[in-house]
């Protein structure tokens, strides 16, 4: 079994989060002041239009982005300092793997960089299992597969160590029925350890059928939509209404 | 049993990150292949130990600096550094590892051609060849992949372009070799100090037996540079994946 630090659920806490990015001429603000709370155990969705700032948010959670005001924490400690300590499972929307690193190589290095060494061999065997590749799909460089593929690949990527926080960016881009399906099933097992999953997606349905809470980012301002959708689906029509612009409703 | 080493060890990944730059390795190669050898060949002129030599030495250099300067930009602009930078590490220790990775690589890849031109020399009945790679090189190898590496985090594209030009410039004006230091004119301390200082001259005169005393401040000054480019390097990995945000929007794809 393996045991790695942080593999507990994690609450985040996003507060008055202001990120912008500097072109040549102006200052182009993305978030103005976004706020959100994530449990563990809990599946907590950001839904948006095109452009919303759904990655942006993820990646100043991540600690890859510098927030200009705000901050980001995950149980106490800034995103930053806790990915550095524990590191977060990043489904990121696209991905660019290293030229001639086929999908074993990137599992194995990923095991090696977070998983304590007694535990490495158990770990990557899991992560093996969980891409579902056959021997030739593992041996081939991993930006030649197809783009389900290297989305089940970086999520195996993602998930070795157990991390305590899960952040999926738009997780069911490019699957096909049986992989959506085992994705739904992974993303119940994180739950069931405590995990906390964090996911954005235009996928209003899987949204609606996995999510205990559902905020929707709307110029660059995040509003809670249901505090409780648990055991039942949050309806459809209503997440799209709220997406649609004021005035335009179905 | 249990198992305490890394599944993906440094060992195995140097051959891959060689076959990833494999084409920029083959152009450096026959680039400065022909004008040390192929140029002297077609006027009919057999390549003579110096320049055999250093033809082995410039293509060090080149696979030294061809490396280390894609060891942060490399990974930041192309993406792979959220692959990394997702799990428990630290970014600075995590890119001076891969920093080091690069110059096993270059060396790797200098020591095995050093060895093919020796024997190919021998075949042809060339002049003997001394020394595999010339000791009197290795400080400015080291020094010149740090240059590289320096520049990597702070420089998207070029770094590698700008540590050639630094290093060549700096290292002809040392040795006084073809480029007449006055063509420079006055530089400023700055660029003085990051100017390549270091040219082969006074190690291998000692080598040679031309002096007795070994050149302490030459081996000093070549410590010095090369921390302090690594320390620039450091600082701006720092910078690059702590303080200003890492991941550039404009990376994915």
């Amino acid at each position: 079994m393996t045991t790695t630090v942080g593999t507990k659920g994690e609450e985040v806490s996003i507060c008055d989060l202001r990120v912008s990015y500097r072109t040549r001429f102006r200052r182009h603000a993305v978030l103005k002041g976004a706020e959100l709370t994530a449990h563990p155990g809990e599946v907590t969705a950001i839904v948006g239009a095109n452009g919303a700032g759904k990655t942006t948010l993820f990646r100043a959670l991540l600690g890859f982005l510098t927030p200009n005001h705000g901050y980001c924490s995950v149980s106490g400690l800034s995103s930053d300092q806790y990915r550095q300590k524990y590191g977060i499972g990043y489904l990121p929307e696209s991905c660019v793997f290293p030229r001639k690193w086929s999908a074993r190589d990137l599992l194995a290095r990923g095991a090696d960089l977070a998983v304590a060494p007694s535990d490495r061999p158990g770990a990557y065997a899991a992560a093996v299992a969980r891409t579902g590749f056959d021997r030739a799909t593992l041996s081939k460089p991993a930006r030649l597969c197809s783009k389900g593929n290297k989305r089940r690949l970086v999520l195996a990527y993602a998930l070795l160590g157990d991390p305590g926080l899960v952040v999926l960016d738009e997780p069911f881009s490019g699957l096909d029925p049986p992989s959506r399906s085992a994705l739904r099933k992974e993303i119940h097992a994180m739950k069931s350890r405590s995990a906390t999953v964090l996911l954005a997606s235009h996928n209003l349905d899987e949204v609606g059928r996995l999510a205990d809470r559902v905020f929707i980012l709307k110029a660059g301002r995040t509003r809670l939509v249901e505090a409780t959708t648990k055991g039942k689906p949050t309806p459809y029509l209503d997440l799209e209404a709220a997406l649609l612009p004021e005035g335009d409703a179905p | 049993m249990t198992h305490h080493r890394a599944l993906f060890p440094v060992w195995a990944r140097i051959p891959v990150l060689i076959s990833e730059r494999a084409g920029a390795l083959l152009v450096v190669t026959a680039a400065l292949g022909i004008t040390f050898w192929g140029i002297p060949l077609f006027v009919g002129r057999v390549p003579n130990k110096e320049s055999i030599e250093v033809s082995v030495l410039f293509s060090g250099f080149g696979y030294a600096i061809l490396f280390a300067s894609r060891v942060v930009c490399g990974d930041l602009v192309s993406g792979p550094s959220q692959l990394w930078l997702q799990k428990p590490v630290r970014p600075v220790p995590f890119y001076l590892r891969r920093f080091a990775e690069a110059l096993a690589a270059a060396t790797a890849l200098t020591a095995g051609l050093a060895l093919a031109v020796r024997a190919s020399g021998a075949l042809a009945g060339w002049p003997a060849t001394g020394l595999f790679i010339p000791l009197q090189s290795i400080f400015p190898f080291f020094a010149a992949a740090c240059v590289a590496f320096g520049l990597s985090p702070w420089l998207f594209r070029g770094a590698g372009l700008v540590a050639a030009a630094i290093v060549l410039t700096g290292g002809t004006m040392n040795d006084n070799l073809s480029v007449q230091v006055d063509a420079f004119g006055s530089m400023t301390p700055l660029v003085q100090a990051l100017m390549f200082p270091l040219g082969t001259g006074k190690l291998s005169g000692y080598l040679a037996g031309e002096t007795s005393v070994f050149p302490w401040g030459y081996l000093v000054q070549a410590i010095v540079y090369s921390v302090a480019w690594i320390a620039i390097g450091a600082a701006g990995t720092w910078r690059v994946t702590t303080k200003k945000g890492l991941i550039p929007p404009f990376q994915s794809n």
